[in-house]
């Protein structure tokens, strides 16, 4: 398709909530390859929408994380981060932003207002922050404009942004942003504006960009939002010209070596950039990504976005793939990836959900990380079971089979300590195993948490909560304010104390495993004789030759929570019981002793249950047909190897 | 088909010995899952009959750390075991094919006689494929890690992994003709270092040879292998496993026998 049409009809019919835009940048960039540095002209537009007088702006100044080893991103690293070491950094090898003009519209000189700050560690090297104090109060409802003039040196791949062999840019985090000025938990107004570190991301409010980006023409470009201008300019450059409406960021990356592959889902533009030796993955990329717009458009709300652009950085730069950034993305891949291994699609899909999950719900990734990679890895394991079969979705290599819904419970359950914190936490206080806390122990609650409501419950609150919060910057409280008011209003499967549940996940540390302790059948006591006294008297004359079953369930783990078992009885009928006590122990007596099986959570709504091994009972265990079954297994293992070794010795 | 009949017919005692050990070892594995599975009761642990379930292994490694170490020390157990019961009746096979013996005492007697040496030799083997997967893992380290960054593209360094274990893949099986080559020649009482004249002389011929019974032994597990996944009853399972293990063990003595020509 033509590159001057993409998106240039969509991009302006699509219908936004222009309330909440709260800049409006104009960039025009032009990049100079030998000196691995863009030189940029930044028209803001910053519009005070809180009811204070603001008299300065904190802008993200992210580059300059990798600008030295005492950033308070590459602080306490060792000099070796992600695997890679930057002792031997030579000069052209770091990064960092500098601001050289900054005026006001009436063109006021503003360059000595600003001032780096570091409010969280106090580190005065690091310069992810500048802040602007502003010669004039700005009032409720006032705009300031801006014309900042900036410097963007692209460091050699440390991680995401930077440059690579072969002229490969990625720039993200590239310009002066400003915080956001927002009320706190306690209602406060003020910035949130955090430094840069290791185990944070981003936040940022919503604004509309058009950024001219001047480049050789040699080069393959891919943004956030739609091309909507491409000229041709005397000196062998392009200038292409991008729009991004109703965004939190923009993003942009520039390689020669890509290929391109244009494809649609129905109204949206889906750009693909593939280096030549990936590309027979693009269509494993463009069916996985086409299958999330389907699901997530059904279950969660339409893609609130003219286009997505799907990045698949070459080898050399794979440390700027797998992250997100409106309408971009990037990936990774390998030459002749297996097709049974399918880390690939759920990646992509991964990435692409956070257009749902951060680019429109905008939470704060930084404080609550939680509120972004937990929904979005619940989605991604709903997308690939749903596509590439439940157990089986994630790899399916040679009888080596695993769902991805299965491997995100165990990443939790199987982390060195399930129990080392709590989810609720700022990313910077984490040091442990960030994705079993935040990605995958938070999937496992909410699909716990959809256990409890209903499938379809859950999904009318998912899909109000999307509705409710897109462009908005949605916090752990109004989320549960909004379950709370959903299953006030709504039919769920069991009303239980759904603020207990989240408290126990979200800021307790203690874990679930419900057993079954004993399972054991009790003659009834005799009762042959006469019982009661006057007219009331009665005679039993058969002593009882009936039995009860008695069931003993206990917790191992410390966090009770409501949950199902099913007893199933010898002649096929079976009865559910939901034992919704919240208790750590539970003693059921059955009056009957022809039951067959007895089950914690048979249809598995509670997967926060760490071992589900010891979560069910056969009364009679073996059957010919097991038998068979398990002679056929062991006979082909055993002699499997009898034939190998007799073979080889 | 004459060498078929002349291995069942006269040799028929011999390969029934064999089996009937390779029988017994396989109901000594049985008999250990059973026991294991209907104590552990659960629908889980049955749901491990079927298929290799993932979550079902993890969370039982997850509550039984140590469960892994027992298992792996019972495996080694067995295997070094059964490696030593096949090195001694593979020595009494193929010695009693050289001397034409059909009885189950010579083959015990042969079996006891170059059993030592035989398993000196099965030592080299095992220590030559040490040692081709040790060089092959770390190769594969020593570029999997930032060299790979340096390339333009990861497709020269795939296709030379691609090449490199089809090198070492051949290369296992050169060592283990030649060695099968060697024992076959220490078993007619030559010297080594005739033996392993005479081993050089044929290999490429018996390399064909071992390719070609490998190949059909891979098959005719598989056609089996097809039978048995259809729901059959415990007997009719019982009696198709045994017809499998017998035919494996004849292309086993067909092969033998087709060296030793
Ligand atoms: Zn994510």
């Amino acid at each position: 398709m033509d590159g001057s049409l993409y998106g240039q009809n969509l991009c302006n019919n699509i219908p936004v909530n222009k309330s909440s835009v709260v800049s409006d940048y104009h960039i025009s960039v032009e990049l100079f390859p030998e000196d691995k540095k863009a030189l940029c002209l930044q028209s803001l537009s910053w519009k005070n929408t809180s009811p204070d007088t603001i008299r300065e702006i904190p802008f993200y100044m992210y580059l300059n994380a990798f600008k030295n080893l005492q950033s308070s991103y590459l602080k306490g690293s060792g000099g070796e981060i992600f695997g890679r070491s930057l002792t031997n950094n030579s000069k052209k090898e770091w990064g960092w932003i500098e601001i050289t003009k900054i005026k006001s519209k009436n063109g006021q000189d503003l360059k000595k207002e600003l001032r780096y700050i570091q409010l969280d560690d106090g580190n005065d090297n690091d310069q992810s922050v500048v802040q602007l104090k502003l010669n004039e109060e700005l009032l409720p409802g006032d705009h300031i404009s801006l014309e900042i003039e900036f410097e963007a040196k692209l460091p050699y791949i440390i991680s995401r942004a930077g440059y690579s062999k072969n002229d490969y840019y990625f720039f993200n985090h590239w310009y002066p942003q400003p915080g956001v000025y927002e009320q706190d938990k306690n209602g406060n107004w003020g910035w949130n504006c955090h430094q840069f570190f290791r185990g944070t991301e981003f936040y940022a409010d919503f604004g509309d960009y058009l950024v001219d980006i001047i480049i050789d023409q040699r080069f393959v470009v891919g943004a956030s939002g739609c091309e909507v201008n491409k000229i041709d300019l005397p000196d062998g450059k392009v200038r292409y010209t991008y729009q991004a409406n109703n965004v939190i960021d923009f993003a942009w990356i520039a390689y020669p070596l890509f290929e391109e592959y244009n494809d649609t889902y129905k109204d949206v533009q889906i750009k693909m950039l593939i280096p030549e030796e990936h590309c027979m993955m693009a269509p494993r990329y463009l069916d996985a990504v086409k299958y999330a717009f389907e699901y997530l458009e059904k279950h969660v709300g339409p893609y609130p976005y003219p286009s997505i652009t799907i990045c698949d950085p070459p080898m050399h730069a794979l440390r700027s793939g797998l992250m997100e950034y409106p309408m971009l993305i990037t990936c990774g891949s390998f030459y002749n990836f297996p097709t049974g291994i399918r880390t690939i699609e759920s990646l992509v899909i991964h990435e692409f959900t956070h257009m749902y999950f951060m680019a429109t719900i905008a939470t704060n990734e930084k404080e609550e990380a939680w509120m972004d990679e937990g929904f979005v890895t619940l989605y991604e394991d709903k997308i690939m079971d749903h596509y590439y079969g439940k157990k089986s979705s994630l790899v399916d290599f040679y009888g080596l089979k695993s769902g991805n819904s299965e491997n995100t419970r165990l990443e939790y359950t199987t982390m060195n300590n399930p129990s080392e914190g709590a989810i609720a936490r700022p990313g910077w206080e984490i040091n442990g195993d960030y994705k079993g806390l935040i990605y995958a122990k938070t999937a496992t609650m909410l699909r716990s948490l959809e256990g409890y409501m209903g499938e379809e419950s859950f999904e009318e609150m998912i899909k109000s909560y999307f509705y409710t919060w897109k462009f908005k910057h949605p916090k752990e409280a109004d989320f549960r304010a909004h379950l709370r008011e959903h299953v006030r209003s709504n039919v769920v499967d069991y009303q239980i104390d759904y603020d207990r549940f989240l408290d126990e996940c979200l800021h307790g540390v203690a874990q679930v495993d419900y057993s079954i302790d004993y399972v054991r059948i009790q003659a009834r006591e005799d009762k042959k004789g006469v019982f009661g006294h006057g007219d009331a008297k009665t005679y039993i004359s058969k002593t009882s030759d009936q039995s009860d079953l008695m069931i003993g369930i206990t917790n191992l783990g410390t966090m009770n929570v409501p949950v199902e078992i099913l007893c199933t009885f010898e002649c096929g009928r079976d009865t559910l019981f939901f034992l919704d006590q919240w208790q750590q122990e539970y003693h059921l007596i059955l009056p009957s002793d022809q039951v067959s099986r007895v089950e914690i959570d048979p249809y598995l709504k509670l997967p926060l249950d760490v071992n589900l091994n010891n979560n069910s009972y056969l009364i009679n265990s073996s059957s010919a047909e097991s038998n068979a079954d398990l002679l056929w297994s062991s006979s082909k293992w055993s002699y499997t190897l009898i034939d190998i070794l007799s073979w080889i010795f | 088909m004459s060498i078929m009949k002349h291995i069942i017919a006269k040799h028929w005692r011999q390969l029934l010995f064999i089996y009937t050990v390779q029988l017994g070892i396989s109901l000594l594995v049985f008999y250990l899952l059973s026991t294991m599975f209907s104590s552990l009761n659960n629908t889980q642990a049955y749901s491990l009959i079927h298929r290799l379930d993932r979550t079902v292994l993890a969370d039982f490694m997850q509550a039984n750390p140590s469960a892994f170490d027992l298992f792996s020390c019972m495996s080694m157990i067995l295997i070094l075991g059964y490696m030593m019961i096949s090195t001694f009746l593979n020595a009494g096979l193929i010695k009693s094919f050289i001397e034409d013996r059909i009885h189950i005492k010579s083959l015990l007697q042969y079996g006891a006689k170059y059993f030592w040496k035989m398993l000196c030799i099965n030592g080299v083997c095992i220590l030559s494929f040490l040692l081709i997967g040790t060089i092959s893992f770390l190769s594969f380290f020593l570029i999997v890690g930032d060299p790979i960054l340096y390339f333009d593209t990861e497709r020269p360094f795939v296709h030379s992994m691609l090449f490199l274990s089809l090198m070492m893949l051949f290369l296992s099986f050169l060592i283990y003709v030649s060695i099968l080559l060697v024992k076959i020649g220490l078993l007619r009482d030559l010297k080594l270092k005739s033996a392993w004249n005479i081993a050089k002389r044929k290999l490429w011929k018996s390399l064909m040879i071992v390719m070609f019974y490998l190949v059909l032994v891979v098959v005719v597990k598989q056609v089996f292998a097809g039978i048995l996944s259809s729901s059959l009853s415990f007997f009719l399972t019982f009696f198709i496993i045994q017809i499998s293990s017998i035919v494996v063990i004849i292309i086993r003595s067909l092969m033998y026998h087709n060296l030793l020509k």
